[in-house]
């Protein structure tokens, strides 16, 4: 009987340390892998409004989003078009997680674009997104020689600068931090009401 | 030079585009100093904007490439706008990315090791067909882009000769339009260096020649 039951006792204190050994590496994973990760970066997205008021998007140069911790997503173009809306060159993009930060980037040099007859042109556009885990998310944006309808515009380097035009807006490096810290910069974002909606250069890191 | 002499020049240029050769350049490349390799604590560069050609035109860029989970991963693209010269017009786009390297490693550019990395790989062109190329970037500071930039960017493309040799456009004859594109300041954009992490890490082959598919760094400067 004795015998029994110090059998029960080895089996049940087995069946602890199994469960125990199974659990510690399972919460191991668990603080390794949790973190959620947000990442992606487009050179170009444009929508363009329909008469019917139906949009049609365009992405050139798009990562798309990051599958977890420990990824990078790029993708370029030497040249790239939107017909009727813009032209541009090298369109670069990247977006990389780690377990406790994620950086995305998205550029283009020679810019070109006409939105409801506006013209804005840029010899570089770029957009720059880091978070590193635990601490709010930041980001940067370089525009070299940006003109809107034949006119240089002084790029102040402060967020949500907005130069107003006819219909609409062009914001220039804007920010948007989320509650868990997701930074998302657009270097230019050009808003026609009822006619288009263009974000050149857009990158969005975040990690919780 | 007769006429006859100076069509039949011409007509070898054509036949050499044609072919998709960058035979025309100084084929023998030197041997290198120093074995540059995969930075001690590997990392990734990221970067954007443009240079100028020595005549004044632009070189537009964009990049990114490092070391992530074991290999190497990016991209390195380039459009020259240059009007005259064998490069004139130039279109490269990588296709894979063979090598990351610290070329200035073990502190043989000084200490501490100035930001350099170089960038190895692949690449389409539509002048040139395929081609191996090597990027330089530096990344100095922000903001990168200026007279004096800080940062900086090259990029010398290579093919094989007929006897195996390779042919580089950093040795391109002054008729040819001159060297291109030896590592230079930026004018415009920025180069970013960013730190390593845990999967920032690289472990395959080692060795320059193999990285780099035995383009080295002559005539690229720093």
């Amino acid at each position: 009987m004795l015998k029994i039951h110090q059998h029960r006792s080895a089996s049940a204190a087995v069946v602890l340390m199994l469960a125990g050994l199974l659990t510690w590496p399972a919460t191991g994973l668990a603080q390794l892998g949790g973190s959620t990760v947000v990442g992606s970066a487009s050179a170009v997205q444009a929508t363009v409004l329909g008469i019917l008021g139906t949009g049609t998007t365009t992405v050139l140069a798009g990562t798309g989003t990051l599958g977890g911790t420990n990824d990078a997503r790029d993708t370029s173009m030497d040249t790239g078009s939107i017909p009727s809306t813009l032209n541009a060159e090298t369109l670069s993009t990247d977006t990389i997680s780690w377990v406790d930060e994620v950086d995305s980037e998205a550029s283009l040099t020679n810019l070109n674009m006409t939105v409801a007859g506006i013209g804005i042109t840029a010899d570089l556009v770029m957009a720059q997104a880091s978070q590193v885990l635990g601490a709010a998310g930041s980001g940067t944006s370089y525009i070299d020689n940006l003109s809107i309808n034949g006119m240089p515009v002084a790029v102040t380097g402060a967020p949500n600068q907005t130069i107003w035009v006819s219909g609409g807006q062009v914001i220039i490096n804007e920010q948007t931090i989320s509650s868990t810290g997701t930074a998302v910069v657009n270097a230019l974002h050009v808003a026609i009401t009822g006619v288009a909606d263009v974000v050149i250069a857009s990158a969005t890191a975040g990690i919780s | 030079m007769s006429k006859r002499e100076k069509k039949i020049g011409q007509l070898a240029i054509l036949a050499i585009m044609a072919g998709g050769l960058l035979v025309g350049l100084l084929t023998v490349r030197s041997t290198p100093v120093y074995a540059h390799v995969v930075p001690v604590t590997c990392d990734f560069t990221t970067g954007g904007g443009f240079v100028y050609n020595d005549d004044g035109s632009k070189v537009n860029f964009g990049l990114v490439a490092g070391c992530k989970n074991g290999g190497f991963f990016g991209h390195v693209n380039v459009v020259n706008h240059d009007t005259t010269g064998m490069f004139a017009g130039l279109h490269i786009s990588s296709d894979k990315i063979t090598g990351y390297l610290d070329p200035c490693r073990n502190n043989v550019c000084g200490s501490p090791p100035p930001t350099y990395r170089d960038i190895c790989g692949v690449a389409d062109t539509n002048l040139f067909g395929q081609v191996y190329f090597r990027a330089r970037t530096y990344d100095g500071g922000e903001p990168g882009s200026g007279p004096k930039g800080p940062d900086k960017f090259g990029i010398k493309i290579c093919q094989k000769d007929m006897n195996g040799n390779l042919a580089c456009s950093v040795y391109a004859l002054p008729q040819d339009g001159g060297p291109w594109l030896p590592t230079r300041f930026l004018q415009g954009g920025n180069i970013q260096l960013h730190k390593n992490n845990p999967s920032t890490f690289y472990n395959g082959p080692t060795d320059e020649s193999t990285l780099c598919n035995g383009v080295f760094d002559d005539g690229l400067g720093f």
